[in-house]
């Protein structure tokens, strides 16, 4: 890489040339990048806003056990870093975190696939848009990106999301904690299954196997894809470089259709720096980039890049998430949750008659019930306290995420000030709902049908508040500008070489967590982009 | 017909959906989180406890199995696990060197003070006594509590009659149906 040093206005400008600039080490960062860098691409630099987080260290792993604290606890949003207003306005603290590999290190690995009726929301409702492309068209994909992430599944007869290969790995055996709740589906005629998620059941892509540990939110050995990990042998490939504390403020571009770079601020150093590219690929999540690209002004494009019919930012979305409690007042069989990651599910809801109102896919808390015994011992609870807990009142929740209605008036853009990550702050106006009341209603009527099934007591229902976990669809993938952001292959509309890979392009989701349906589509638009030989490559 | 509320406990700030809920985590893996605990004393002060300090500190971290009736059976912390984890937090920061020289400082002086091991012991184990000796509200967060919660952790949660717990890294794989590492579905049948 080519690097000329010059002052401005007081601040050393840094200037790096490559071929290619990422914005973002999340999942889809690193997997375009790994991308790239196996086509033969010679040039990469990526930034990441948020520091390197240290994964599967012993030392954080002894404190996670011990205190619950653990290394990335600090780079979450805090509630000075946005502004919300609207229908139960977001509160999106805890959903996503900045530094090397992005959120999905925190995720939980749930991998469902969308149904097929997802990818036709118009068609089916009059909703929305549809996606420029059907299952059918994306299964391949999910077949790869199962492979790529490491998926352990069980397979279900007769599923909807039909898959034309195995699961990469096999997926677990319910646990004991799930006997109550299957008994009350299979008596109420219900479908179930298990959750797709991405533990290695076997030692898999350099990875160890997964020893049922059950602090899956801090892997000791790696056992869970986490986005970091392409990241290690990314980074001993001299042909990337990886830039930290690096917040991308603009993209620069040299005429309506050419992008030509990104500007960046380090907050280590206060400097601000560019980059130039022969092609720009934006993988920071459904908020941080409809916000650079909002402020991405020029003469070429006064109201941002890809912005000149009002699209950016608007159609925001993510999955309401519903909970239920229920219980009962002795626990002679133990009930205690054992294998501490996604496990029991059911799609029951999950289905095209549901679509119009919002889908529901309803899941088993792997949370509760757990009693810590170490604790009580703390607090002083005698041997027989202990053992009256343990067999005593306990209580579930079972779970569930709709998939959301998306609306023209619901838009996040750029609010004034920046974070500590440098990156100006967020507003979230969602004047509309993303699902009606009645939908929420009728879910939680459900959950608690099936605690009055086992002869349990409920204690309660309703929604979380709105985080911004599984946001999508604010430059969303359409087939004309009119309708959308970003083409089908992801580019920018009106350029050339400016792509976006995020949940952002999603043109809409479905109940079932996104992380897996975006690697599947990043991967076909890369295979597309690069059947086409760029001369970048 | 159901009430709708949004968060009936009080305990959570959103779903676990796919993604960690800090503070709740901390709740569910440690509930004494504690506000007003003291700050771990010197925390850049790192060192090397002597291994006769390590032992001590060993002994009382099995202690529990005395005052909780608990097989030692159950147990799988062996001194070479527990020897590495008093390593890795005592030479590197936040460094618990000071806290855990604290800690072995007390038990002497208990020891000194009851004249045996298992009642001074005892003692570090059991809450709010009513003239707390120096230092006690420090042993007591950053040692007794952590050492509480690798206890069971370190298989001992079986006394409880369950197969795994967080944190146990003793289960082994799932794949295999036939030896879960957890209760399955199937069990008892």
């Amino acid at each position: 890489m080519i690097q000329t040093i010059y002052h401005i206005e007081g601040l050393i400008m840094v200037t790096n040339t490559a071929k290619v600039v990422i914005v973002g080490s999340g999942v889809a960062g690193s997997l375009v990048a790994s991308t790239l860098i196996n086509a033969g691409v010679q040039s990469i630099v990526m930034l990441e806003a948020g520091p390197k987080i240290p994964m599967q260290d012993p030392r954080m792993w002894f404190d996670f056990i011990t205190t619950g604290a653990n290394p990335y606890g600090n780079v979450y949003d805090t509630p000075q870093d946005y502004d919300s207003a609207g229908n139960n306005p977001w509160a999106i603290v805890g959903g996503r975190l900045f530094g090397r590999g992005g959120s999905t290190l925190h995720w939980g690995g749930w991998t469902p696939r969308f149904m097929p009726e997802d990818f036709a929301l118009e068609t089916n409702t009059g909703l929305g848009i549809d996606w420029p492309y059907t299952y059918e068209n994306l299964e391949p994909y999910y077949c790869k990106a199962e492979a790529y992430i490491g998926v352990a599944g069980v397979p279900q007869t007769g599923q909807r999301d039909w898959r034309s290969q195995p699961y990469p790995m096999a997926g677990p055996v319910l646990p004991f904690t799930a006997k109550p709740i299957v008994d009350a589906l299979q008596g109420l005629g219900y479908s179930f299954g298990n959750m797709p998620v991405a533990r290695n059941a076997v030692a898999y892509n350099g990875q160890t196997q997964c020893l049922t540990t059950g602090t899956c939110h801090y892997c000791p050995i790696g056992a869970r894809f986490t986005g970091d990990q392409p990241l290690d042998a990314l980074e001993t490939n001299p042909n990337i470089q990886v830039i930290y504390n690096a917040a991308a403020t603009t993209v620069l571009m040299s005429s309506k259709t050419l992008a030509a770079g990104v500007e960046y601020l380090d907050t280590t150093t206060g400097e601000i720096n560019q980059i130039s590219a022969s092609v720009i690929f934006l993988c920071a999540g459904a908020f941080e980039i409809p916000k650079l690209l909002q402020l991405s002004t020029s003469l070429y494009w006064p109201a941002g890049i890809g912005n000149d019919n009002d699209l950016v930012g608007r159609y925001l979305v993510a999955n309401p998430y519903l909970y239920c409690r229920g219980g009962a007042a002795t626990n002679p069989l133990l009930y205690q949750q054992e294998l501490n990651f996604p496990n029991l599910a059911s799609r029951q809801w999950d289905t095209p008659d549901e679509q119009a109102h919002g889908k529901f896919l309803m899941n088993m808390s792997y949370d509760a019930p757990i009693i810590n015994p170490g604790s009580l011992m703390y607090t002083g609870q005698t041997i027989d306290e202990i053992n009256q807990m343990v067999t005593g009142p306990f209580q579930y929740e079972l779970q569930g995420a709709i998939s959301p209605l998306p609306s023209y008036n619901n838009r996040v853009s750029a609010a004034s000030g920046t974070t500590r990550f440098g990156l100006p702050r967020t507003s979230f106006f969602t004047p509309d709902p993303i699902v009606p009341q009645d939908t929420i209603n009728l879910n939680v009527q459900r959950m608690t049908q099936l605690y009055e099934k086992m002869g349990w007591t409920v204690s309660g229902g309703g929604a979380y508040p709105q985080r911004g976990d599984h946001a999508a669809s604010t430059c969303r993938m359409a087939t004309s500008d009119s309708e959308g952001v970003v083409d089908p292959q992801m580019r920018v509309f009106g350029t050339d070489n400016l792509f976006v890979a995020s949940n952002a392009v999603l043109p809409t989701i479905g109940a079932a967590n996104v992380t897996l349906t975006l690697v599947a589509a990043v991967m076909k638009a890369l295979d597309e982009i690069l059947a086409q030989k760029p001369q970048w490559v | 017909m159901t009430t709708l509320d949004k968060d009936p406990l009080g305990t959570r700030t959103g779903p676990s959906f796919g993604i960690t809920l800090i503070p709740y985590l901390i709740h569910h893996i440690n509930p004494l989180q504690d506000e007003n605990a003291p700050p771990l004393p010197s925390p850049d002060q790192t060192g090397t406890l002597q291994p006769t300090d390590v032992d001590t500190l060993y002994q009382i971290t099995l202690y529990p199995q005395k005052k909780w009736s608990i097989d030692s059976q159950q147990n799988d912390l062996d001194p070479t696990v527990f020897t590495n984890f008093i390593n890795f937090k005592t030479q590197e920061e936040p460094s618990y060197y000071t806290a855990y020289s604290q800690t072995l400082m007390l038990y002497n002086a208990l020891v000194n003070q009851f004249g045996s091991a298992d009642q001074a012991m005892d003692y570090l184990y059991t809450p709010n006594p009513q003239t707390p000796p120096q230092n006690w509200d420090v042993v007591r967060n950053w040692a007794i509590k952590e050492f509480l919660l690798l206890f069971i952790i370190s298989g001992n949660f079986r006394a409880y009659g369950w197969m795994n717990f967080p944190g146990w890294m003793g289960g082994g794989p799932f794949n295999d149906p036939n030896h879960l590492p957890y209760r399955g579905i199937n069990y008892g049948h």
